[in-house]
């Protein structure tokens, strides 16, 4: 084999020579002894998913199990209020406020754990590898489209993820309503008032308000900035749970089998026949539209097709002879399907991830776009509704979050496609 | 540790692997595959053993199921004198640093997703070295006593051929530094003239770290370059153990003898001479009464009474498992046998029934068929023969059955052979139940008598 004779011989002589440790030489009594160690990533993960869990479960607490508590302690040292008035769902105190960031809504704690997620597994282990980094970067950039809708996709989420921190909300001011865009006009009459410069009975739009303004007067860009954060949100922590719950569903069936894999997926049957709209709805007429419930209920209820994928998936997997050799290094079910089977099966998995997240984008504006979400919110869906009644005198209103919204579900299909290329190791011959 | 090194490394007893098989309307177990039935041997430290069989007769399952990859059914394994089915998971964790395996297939034994070096640093990192640079130390160094280079780590296994993914799986399993290597058709999914290199390399890392192999083959030639003992496996149970050298020269088991003629030879003038054995390996759910082998064995004993030439004999028991297992469609025959004697058909309504034909039309064409001529040495056998060709003709398939099944019943289908240790080998045979102590054998195809 002419492989086999190859002139880099010569520089792993040289490091045998810095660090000569063969096979027969390990101790593996004292292996057993000494603890495993951690890397310093690690020990950062552990200590700030440790501390985030507290501040949640403070925060949980304040919420909802402070008057509880105060209840049970008065039931335990005095028993003469033995019958406790009203039974049941105690509220409590409030939310927890914490130093710097105040009070921290769900979808805020969402928010941040799917970031640190992104953080820690993404962008983390992107960073260490940049060999594998360079390698995939390399396949990645031959899509061109993908390139551009990634740069498309990484201005949205840093903008949306840091101008909402320092700007405020787009407010409702009726006089400055119907303000065109900046290269646009409109009929003079169609403004109460209008900023910009008139000429020949058309108002013209000015830089004051760019994308121009709402029948409220809301300011279109200051909204369309808010919904990249807000459709950020939607996709991005709606995949993550969809994503989180279907590959450990899929994979802990596909690798246990029996009744494990009888019992998930018997209940996926059922959870995959629940109409989940109508629970939304339902929930809507209970307590109002909340993009909490919005996400929590897609998220937690929407992964049973992915999680059939998955399983398939990981079912053909489980029969080959790598797993058998896993096992016979002395893997046990967890090393076996973190490292053999999801890395397999994430062709899939990154497929099935880069369709929700348009899916949940797309579904978040059009429950917004129906008046079923939170009106507060400056959603694209919300503020494409605000314009549908005025669109042969306002085009702008509608048009322009519809054309952001379009644009950004364009990319994370691009984006996805590219991925889904790149991440294969079986395609071209990589070095 | 109780062992010492004069005890053997591994000692395997009754070693069973069954199957459930479920079926039926609340999927209960309707039936057992017998994998691998109880299996016994011994290794000695440094010594490499064979199992070699037909496809389908248990070997791998044995290889898995003895280092407990799957779950034994039954049986003790004992490794340097502890029994490893009695291990918890830990124990039968450290338990893999001792004993590796090799797999079959190079293209589905590594991961496409793990790079060479991470594959082979695996068994490393599971049981417990967190230290990168010695990992990559060690790969490294494998790596290039395989005969494959350093650099190789960081690429993928598409990028390489069959021999060196073989070659990186030693690697692998060398990786901990096990005392036993078992190694599951190491070299069948490779070229030939690659074959021959992984088993030099195979011998070598022996030599040098004093490995203990179990090689598990189909391909007797395998067996006979690296193999010191051999087992012959069929259908879940050892028929022959020997050293390879007295197997080869001088197979005890009509099994044993008939894959040795299969071998083929380059030398024009001994081709076709070979014993052939006819039909598959039986269901190992069903696995025939007896001696397994006898439904395909060339050397069936007859019974007491009868003296026949075993390739009547033979050709006798075939037809007697037609008539059994009622593959033998008595209609069709009458048809076959109309049309041969050229009997006008053309007034019988519907398609033809044995009724319809003369009986001794029908005879002819059984007899034909079954390629048994109309007289027998044997008058007792000739006697059955007629009577059952008779029942056959009125269309009586049970009672040919019977008349068949009384008096043609052999030893090797009333009695399970047992493994019995004679002049340091075993063999599982009734042929030598009674043979004289100066080892004299009854031939093939000579005239059984007793």
């Amino acid at each position: 084999m002419s492989v086999d004779t190859d002139p880099t011989t010569q520089s792993a002589n040289v490091r045998k020579d810095a660090d000569s440790v063969t096979f027969e030489d390990v101790n593996w009594d004292e292996i057993d002894g000494t603890a495993r160690g951690f890397t310093r990533t690690r020990i950062a993960w552990y200590a700030i998913m440790g501390t985030y869990l507290l501040a949640l479960l403070n925060d949980l607490f304040n919420r909802f199990a402070e008057g509880a508590y105060q209840r049970t302690v008065a039931f335990i040292t005095d028993t003469s209020r033995y019958q406790v008035e009203t039974p049941g769902f105690i509220p409590g105190a409030g939310p927890a406020e914490y130093p710097l960031v105040g009070e921290i809504g769900g979808v805020t704690w969402l928010w941040s754990l799917t970031l640190l997620v992104g953080v820690f597994y993404v962008a983390i282990p992107l960073y260490q590898n940049q060999r594998m980094t360079a390698y995939y970067w390399r396949e990645f950039k031959k899509n061109k489209a993908a390139v551009i809708s990634l740069i498309y996709l990484a201005i949205i989420f840093a903008i949306g993820l840091t101008v909402p921190r320092f700007m405020d909300p787009p407010e409702v001011e009726p006089v400055l309503a119907y303000q065109p865009p900046v290269w646009g006009s409109v009929r003079e009459t169609v403004p109460i008032q209008c900023v910009g410069p008139v000429s020949g009975g058309e108002c013209h739009g000015s830089w004051a308000h760019p994308f121009g303004t709402t029948h409220q007067g809301k300011d279109i860009l200051i909204s369309i900035v808010y919904g990249m954060e807000i459709s950020m949100q939607v996709g991005l922590i709606g995949m993550f749970l969809t994503i989180l719950i279907a590959t450990t569903v899929g994979l802990t069936a596909a690798y246990f089998g029996g009744y494990v894999d009888e019992i998930l997926f018997r209940y996926v049957d059922i959870q995959i026949t629940f109409p989940t709209f109508f629970l939304y709805l339902l929930v809507v007429y209970l307590v109002g539209g909340s993009l909490f419930v919005m996400i929590i209920i897609f998220g937690v209820l929407g992964w049973g097709g992915i999680a059939r994928i998955v399983r398939s998936e990981a079912l053909q997997r489980r029969e080959e002879e790598y797993i058998m050799a896993a096992k016979n290094a002395g893997a046990g079910g967890l090393w076996t399907m973190r490292r053999h089977l999801l890395p397999n099966v994430s062709n899939s998995v990154i497929t099935a991830a880069t369709l929700v997240i348009p899916g949940l984008i797309l579904a978040e504006a059009a429950l917004a776009f129906l008046g079923l979400g939170d009106p507060r919110l400056p959603s694209w869906g919300e503020t494409i509704a605000d314009g549908r009644s005025d669109l042969d005198r306002a085009w702008w209103i509608s048009t322009i979050p519809g054309v952001f919204l379009f644009m950004t579900i364009l990319a994370f299909n691009f984006l996805g496609d590219a991925l889904r290329d790149a991440l294969d190791p079986r395609q071209g011959g990589g070095e | 540790m109780s062992w010492s090194r004069s005890e053997p490394i591994m000692q395997i007893e009754n070693l069973e692997k069954h199957y459930p098989l479920s079926g039926g309307l609340l999927s209960g177990e309707v039936g057992r595959v017998k994998a691998v039935d109880g299996i016994s041997f011994d290794i000695h430290e440094g010594e490499t053993f064979g199992i070699v069989g037909e496809s389908g007769c248990g070997k791998s399952t044995a290889a898995t199921s003895m280092i407990r990859l799957e779950e034994p059914t039954g049986g003790q394994v004992r490794y340097k004198g502890k029994d490893i089915t009695e291990y918890d998971s830990t124990e039968l964790k450290r338990f893999r640093r001792n004993v590796q395996m090799i797999f079959q297939d190079p293209d589905s034994s590594f991961d496409p997703r793990m790079s060479i070096g991470d594959a082979v640093a695996e068994p490393l990192i599971v049981q417990g070295m967190s230290d990168r640079k010695k990992r990559e130390a060690i790969v490294a160094d494998l790596l290039e006593r395989v005969g494959l280079s350093a650099s190789d780590m960081a690429r993928y296994p598409h990028e390489f051929s069959g021999g060196q993914k073989q070659r990186i799986g030693l690697a692998r399993a060398l990786a901990v530094n096990p005392d036993v290597i078992v190694a599951d058709e190491p070299v069948s999914a490779l070229d030939v003239s690659i074959q021959s290199e992984i088993l030099q390399l195979m011998k070598e890392l022996q030599e040098a770290f004093n490995l203990t192999i179990i090689v598990i083959s189909h391909n007797l030639g395998v067996i006979r370059e690296i193999c010191d003992r051999v087992a012959v496996m069929y259908l879940g149970e050892f028929v022959e153990v020997a050293n390879s050298e007295e197997l080869f020269n001088d197979p005890q088991h009509p099994y044993t003898r008939a894959l040795l003629s299969a071998i083929p030879t380059p030398d024009p003038r001994e081709r076709g001479l070979g014993v052939e054995l006819k039909g598959d390996v039986p269901d190992p759910s069903a696995p025939p009464s007896g001696c397994r082998f006898h439904t395909r064995c060339p050397e069936v004993i007859p019974p007491e009474n009868l003296e026949l030439s075993q390739s009547v004999w033979r050709d006798v028991l075939h037809f007697r498992q037609r008539v059994r297992d009622s593959t033998l469609n008595l209609d069709s025959v009458a048809e076959t046998a109309a049309v041969e004697e050229g009997i006008d058909t053309d007034d019988i309504d519907g398609d033809i029934s044995v009724s319809d034909v003369p009986a001794e039309t029908v005879i002819t064409q059984l007899r034909r068929e079954n390629n048994l001529p109309t007289e027998l040495a044997d008058s007792t056998a000739n006697e059955t023969l007629d009577k059952a060709f008779d029942q056959l003709a009125r269309g009586d398939l049970e009672g040919a059955k019977e008349t068949l099944e009384e008096s043609f019943m052999t030893v090797c289908e009333r009695d399970a052979p047992v493994l019995t240790e004679r002049e340091g080998r075993q063999v599982s045979c009734h042929l030598h139940d009674d043979v004289t102590t100066d080892g004299s054998m009854l031939e093939a195809d000579q005239p059984v008598s007793d």
